[in-house]
């Protein structure tokens, strides 16, 4: 998938996450033994991809509405950041609780939020999705047999 | 594949991407600022969790004006006053928090002497007096003591009111990044302690005030979005052993609050 589909603000940041969570797949690629196949590491990507995405646009839409609700709770309308007003019922909180729902139910659906979850760290994920790779690898099921 | 639905995943990502990318857009934008504030808002449900009330105060039109700019002035911006939770007085502040606050150097004390020659061009006036100011560090969250700051009006100009708090009146701080901790991200924050509350790093010769740890404050905190990387809770351990007190919660984005303030507190030790 192309990262251009990516806002441009946060590109960068995809990146320099993917290069060091790609230097993470062959360190542990290493440590498991798993000589790392192919098709392992388009799924991590799309896992990694998704995990970041999640991180940025459901969980920080989470926290932000716990913010918001904080400050309801001390009478406090919203929050003022340079020019850009922060409320509950603002039309960028409307709009990013929309697009958090909408990613939310996407990864409910494709049946990968174990791998995607922030209780399985992105070192197990990648862990458990190449010992599924290696588990049904026919490499690895000839060498079983031998 | 292992995965047969990646396929489909990678699908409807793209599209997902495709339809939302202006939302997306604006979101991203705003996303490390909200990050601060959300951080800032951790640091005031800290000091609630440990028995103090709280009261936003300077809102503008009841809404709470972080500050994003190092050249406003701390009147112009909202903040949270901390009260005495024995007192019942509504005005016993024992210390504020306040956002992206400047900081003088622990170091290098501002001389305090008057400016000399009044009769001096307004321009030239401002450029000797912002020679005079000692050298600042800006720190996203700063604990200081009530009233050292001066509580002026909104829109009030300055005159020969400092805008910066004393490093004496700087009780504690939190630094806020959206990043995975690594090493030289600590060895940064260190700086920064370093700089502004040498007392936290074990210096001899500089002691931590003896009622920090009644009032139940947080060291010096770098709060991260994300987890630390291996190689940073080693430097960590490393700290510990120095006696140097400084304090990381992690995965703020990803860690429920009562775990990030259990951490803020100190009352969950972090692996490392």
């Amino acid at each position: 998938m192309s990262e251009n589909l990516l806002p441009y603000a946060v590109r960068d940041r995809y990146r320099y996450y993917m290069d060091y969570m790609g230097d993470r797949v062959y360190e542990i690629a290493l440590e498991e033994k798993i000589p790392e196949p192919r098709e392992a590491r388009a799924d991590i990507e799309m896992v990694l991809l998704v995990r970041f995405l999640n991180e940025y646009f459901v969980l920080g839409f989470e926290n932000y509405q716990r913010m918001l609700e904080y400050m309801e709770g001390k009478h406090v309308e919203g929050i003022l950041i340079g020019r850009t007003e922060f409320a509950k019922t603002s039309a960028f909180t409307r709009a990013w609780s929309q697009v958090a729902d909408e990613l939310k139910q996407l990864i409910v659906q494709s049946g990968l939020r174990r791998y995607i979850d922030p209780s399985t760290s992105a070192d197990e994920a990648i862990r458990a999705l190449l010992r599924l790779h290696s588990d049904s690898s026919p490499e690895r099921t000839d060498h079983g047999t031998q | 594949m292992a995965l047969s639905s990646t396929a489909r995943l990678t699908r409807d990502i793209s599209d997902f991407l495709a339809r939302h990318q202006t939302e997306l857009a604006d979101i991203a934008a705003h996303s490390t600022n909200v990050f601060e504030a959300m951080c800032f808002v951790l640091f005031a449900r800290h000091y609630e969790r440990e028995g103090y009330a709280l009261q936003p105060k300077n809102l503008d039109s009841g809404r709470f004006r972080f500050r994003y700019s190092t050249n406003g002035h701390p009147w112009n911006f909202s903040y949270f006053a901390v009260l005495d939770p024995n007192s019942g007085e509504e005005d016993d502040v024992l210390f504020e928090i306040r956002h992206n606050q400047k900081v003088e150097c622990a170091w290098i004390k501002d001389d305090g002497s008057p400016d000399e020659e009044e009769e001096k061009e307004e321009k030239e006036e401002k450029e000797e007096k912002e020679e005079k100011d000692p050298p600042l560090f800006a720190v996203d969250i700063a604990v200081v003591e009530a009233g050292n700051l001066p509580i002026l009006l909104r829109g009030h100009p300055r005159g020969t009111e400092r805008t910066w708090a004393e490093s004496s009146g700087l009780i504690t701080f939190g630094e806020a990044k959206k990043l995975k901790a690594y090493p030289m991200l600590l060895a940064q924050f260190l700086g920064i302690v370093h700089e502004v509350k040498p007392e936290f790093l074990g210096l001899p010769g500089h002691e931590v005030h003896s009622d920090f740890d009644k009032h139940r404050h947080p060291p010096p905190t770098l709060l991260t979005s994300d987890h630390l990387t291996a190689g940073t809770r080693r430097v960590l351990r490393s700290f510990q052993a120095r006696h140097i007190r400084v304090r990381v919660v992690e995965g703020v984005l990803l860690l429920s609050e009562a775990h990030l303030l259990d951490l803020l507190a100190g009352k969950r030790v972090m692996p490392v």
